[in-house]
This record gives C-alpha cells, structure tokens and sequence, in this order.
C-alpha cells in the first residue's frame, strides 16, 4: 500500500550546522508514529519541513502523493497541523478562529459553518464558541487548535508536542480524540516528550538524535530490540544521557 | 519563483477583513484625528494668513494634500505596525501559511489589504472635506483609485521595512526618517516649487507627491499632468512588488 506520507533522505543544514541529516520514513494510513528526541534534535524541522514552514536542503517528501517543493499548496491540503504554539488569532472568537482558517481551505460558507459546529462539539467547545481567545484555559486553547486542524478534512495529522503543559484531564481528552481520529483513518505524525503519550498513541518510535534516526520500531518491541528494559531506559541510553554530565541534575544535587 | 494564487489572496483579504469589521470603530478615530487637526490648524486657522497658492485657497491646497497624506498614513499603519504583530507576535502569518495559502500570497493579500484601507480612511476624510466645500468637480469619484494605489504602494513600501527590522522600535525609525519627511515635503503643505533647489528632486522622488498631485487634479477639476504621475505610481508599484515576496521567504522559511 502507497504510504500516505514519504520521508526520503532528508536534510537540513543552517550554515555549517546540520539539523536534519539524511532521515526516511515512511508513513501508512490509520498509523501513527512518534518522533522522540531531546530538544534540539530535529524534530520540529523535520515536521516544518513537511508542512513548508522551513526549506529542504537535500532529500524528498511526499505527502499524499504531492511533493512538498512543487505543489506546498496540494500537499498542505492533505495536512492538518497543530503546531507547538497555539496560533491563534486573539482578536476573533473561537467560532471566528475556525471560520477564518477554514476560508484558506476553499471549503464552502455552508459547509464551513456545519463542519464548525461539529468540531466544535467534537472538542468539547460547543458553548464556547463566542469567546474570546483569551477566555480559554490552556486545555482549552489546544482542543480548538486540534479542531481547526481538522476543518479540511486531512489525511495525516502533525502534532508537534500536543499536550505539553496541560494537565492529565486535559491530556486524557486529547488522546481519546486522537484516537478516535485514527480509527477514522487519519494518519498521525507526532512528537512529544511523553513516553506514556508515545506508548498509547504511537504504532511506530522513531528515536533522534543530533538530526539523525539511532532507532525505529514498535513502542512496545523497540526497548528488547536494542537490550533495554523499557522505552524509557533505551532513549536515554540512545541520547547519551549521563546522569553526571547533566548539568541540572547536578545542580540539584 | 513564487507563483501566486488569486483566491488564496482573496482569503488573505478575508481574514484581515474579519479582524478590521471588529476593530473598526477603534481605529477609526487615530487615522482621521490627525488629518483632522491638520485641517483644522492649516488649513482653516494658517489659511487666513496665506491667502492663494498656486493659483487656488490655501485651504484647498492643504485638504487635497491631506487625503492622500491620510491614505498614505493609513497603509503605512497597516503595513508596519499591524504587520509587524501579525508576523512577529501574534504569528498569524505562520498560522496561515500551514493552510494552502502560501507567504508570497499573504504578503501580496496584505499590501492589497492596505490598499483597502488606505481607500476606507482617505475616503472618509474625503466625504468631511467635502462637506466643509474642498470638492470642486465631478472628477473627484475617481479619487478612491487612486487612494488605493497609493496604499498598495505604500503597502509594500512599509511591509519591505518591516520584513527588514529586527525589532518593533525600528518601526518608529521608519515612521520618522522617511514617512513623516514625505508627509512634510510632498507638496502636502507647501508647494514644493518653492522649497530650496537641491530639496526638489527628494521630493520629487516621494511617491505622496504624486498622489497628491493627483489628488488635488482630481478634486479641484485640472487634470492637466496626472497621467505621468500616474505613470510614476503605477512603475514604482511594479518595481518593488517583487521585493517583499523574496524578503517574506528569507525571513519566515528557515
């Protein structure tokens, strides 16, 4: 089966200083996988590169069978984003926020207005929807980030660290969403710095490090398959992290 | 090169259309105060002392220099200040450009938006200066087009600068080194025929001179030479139009 979305040999280099280097996968329909790593190590670049935000140095991508370079417009069709900052504008409402990203997408008025109001729902924002931005909790904010990623209707999802800085609630709702978005047959391509994020939602864990993959395979194989008891151990043990040389443990100590 | 899409700018229009329908009623009174005083303290308090100039009122010379000012004033505001907070703070660009829509369509959408709202204010100080009889002739319906092309001009004028400055107080740098010299020294308030020699050709070079050369043919009825300043806008708007297109790349895809 085609994957619906085709990381070739990419890289990406600022300078002398390469953040991406020589990285493929490949991602199926209904699947998701989980790109781990610690700051800095890609990560980001690779999902900007996806979605046009940042330029390709060297290598492919397609999604949905478009090529980023080419056609950014056709591939950005299939894709739905929620970014790492929420991005939304303060001076609309939360209905406003939806119409105006769901206008980009050329989707009808009528069916811009009915896809809205069940996203609404879908999120858990449906009495929310004449608030300002500012009148949302932070919960809140990426749960209608979520639901205006989905106004077009895509076929690959690109969460750059969804969750981070909410609570377990918050999480927890998030996730099931998630889910149930893949039993639709959406693709999704995460990143977080969850490993219980990684272990419920993912199929597949990409390991990064310094712009490279060190290691690749299913969340709850991946750890026997490199000698390490869990996800955890091994991606520590992959990143080079030493408890000695890290410089807020020591400062803790 | 960035090829352009014509419904993904109408969308760009859109969008800052739904924020300025919020907006309006805050905005409105900062772009015509200033106009507004100006007319007040030139063109009716000076224009006792003044007498003619160039042949016409004084008060006519300063209020047709005015609405194109305003139209300029407007776009600049839109296209530095506004600008600056939706690609820099608020990021709305970059949450645009994750939809279909592509930079070089935001950046175009966004001079045209300035356009429009450089047509909505100088308008508006149109209609009160017609009110207080600084209308002369039927010519005066063409006056919006050309407050349109003088806000897209200063449009991609003020969104190069602002695609250039590292910092939102650089804006201020714009603001008085080079919008508020044009304000002063574009025939807006005095006839740059008689300002010192070596002054004339920088304003002749200011694109305000000619919109209000324009603007004043238009609503005092001599439209003798407004086609090459016209001309001037028109060339100038061509130039550079590819300009912010290529910086907007340099500066928002790493």
């Amino acid at each position: 089966m085609k994957p619906i979305l085709e990381v070739s040999h990419l890289s990406k280099k600022y300078g002398s200083f390469t953040a991406v280097n020589d990285i493929s996968f490949q991602l199926q329909r209904n699947r998701c996988i989980a790109l781990l790593g610690t700051n800095g190590a890609g990560k980001t670049t690779t999902m900007k590169m996806i979605y046009a935000a940042a330029s390709i140095t060297r290598g492919r991508i397609t999604v949905d069978g478009f090529d980023v370079k080419k056609s950014p417009s056709n591939t950005k069709r299939a894709l739905g984003i929620v970014s790492q900052e929420d991005l939304l504008d303060g001076s609309l409402t939360v209905y406003e926020n939806m119409i105006a990203h769901g206008l980009c997408y050329d989707i009808p008025k009528r069916e811009l207005k009915k896809r809205t109001q069940n996203l609404l729902t879908f999120a858990g924002l449906a009495n929310y929807d004449d608030k300002q931005i500012s009148d949302l909790s932070g919960g809140m904010r990426r749960r209608l980030v979520l639901a205006r990623a989905l106004l077009n209707h895509p076929k690959v999802i690109i969460l750059d660290e969804p969750t981070t800085g909410l609570d377990i609630q918050s999480r927890h709702v998030i996730w099931k969403k998630l889910d149930q978005l893949k039993s639709e047959g959406v693709s999704l391509l995460l990143t977080s710095h969850y490993m219980d994020e990684v272990q419920r939602l993912a199929d597949q864990v990409l390991i990064i490090h310094r712009g490279k993959i060190l290691a690749s395979g299913a969340p709850d194989t991946l750890p026997a398959k490199y000698g390490y008891q869990s996800l955890e151990e091994a991606f520590l043990a992959l990143t080079d992290f030493h408890e000695e040389d890290d410089h807020i443990v020591q400062a803790l100590s | 090169m960035y090829k352009l899409s014509l419904r993904s700018i109408k969308h760009v229009i859109q969008l800052n259309y739904m924020s300025f329908r919020k907006l309006f009623k805050v905005s409105v009174f900062p772009n015509l105060l200033d106009p507004i005083l100006y007319l007040i303290a030139m063109g009716i308090g000076l224009a006792n002392f003044v007498g003619n100039v160039e042949g016409m009122p004084y008060f006519l010379f300063v209020t047709s220099g005015l609405v194109a000012a305003t139209s300029m004033n407007a776009a600049t505001n839109e296209a530095t200040t506004n600008a600056f907070i939706q690609m820099r703070v608020e990021k709305t660009y970059y949450a645009v450009s994750m939809t279909p829509v592509n930079l070089q369509d935001i950046i175009i959408g966004q001079a045209i938006w300035a356009g429009i709202r450089a047509t909505i204010f100088g308008t508006l100080f149109l209609i009160i200066a017609g009110f207080l009889g600084a209308i002369h002739s039927w010519l005066v319906i063409f006056v919006p087009f050309l407050l349109f092309l003088n806000g897209l001009l200063f449009g991609l004028l003020g969104l190069i600068f602002t695609l250039l400055v590292p910092n939102r107080d650089y804006l201020n740098y714009y603001a008085m080194l080079v919008i508020q010299p044009m304000y002063m020294f574009s025939d807006t308030f005095f006839p740059v025929a008689n300002m010192p020699r070596w002054l004339q050709p920088y304003c002749w070079l200011s694109p305000l001179y000619h919109a209000v050369k324009v603007c004043r043919g238009l609503m005092l009825g001599n439209p003798t030479g407004i086609w090459f300043h016209l001309g001037w806008l028109v060339v100038v708007v061509i130039l550079i139009a590819g300009l912010p297109i290529y910086l907007v790349h340099r500066r928002l895809v790493y």
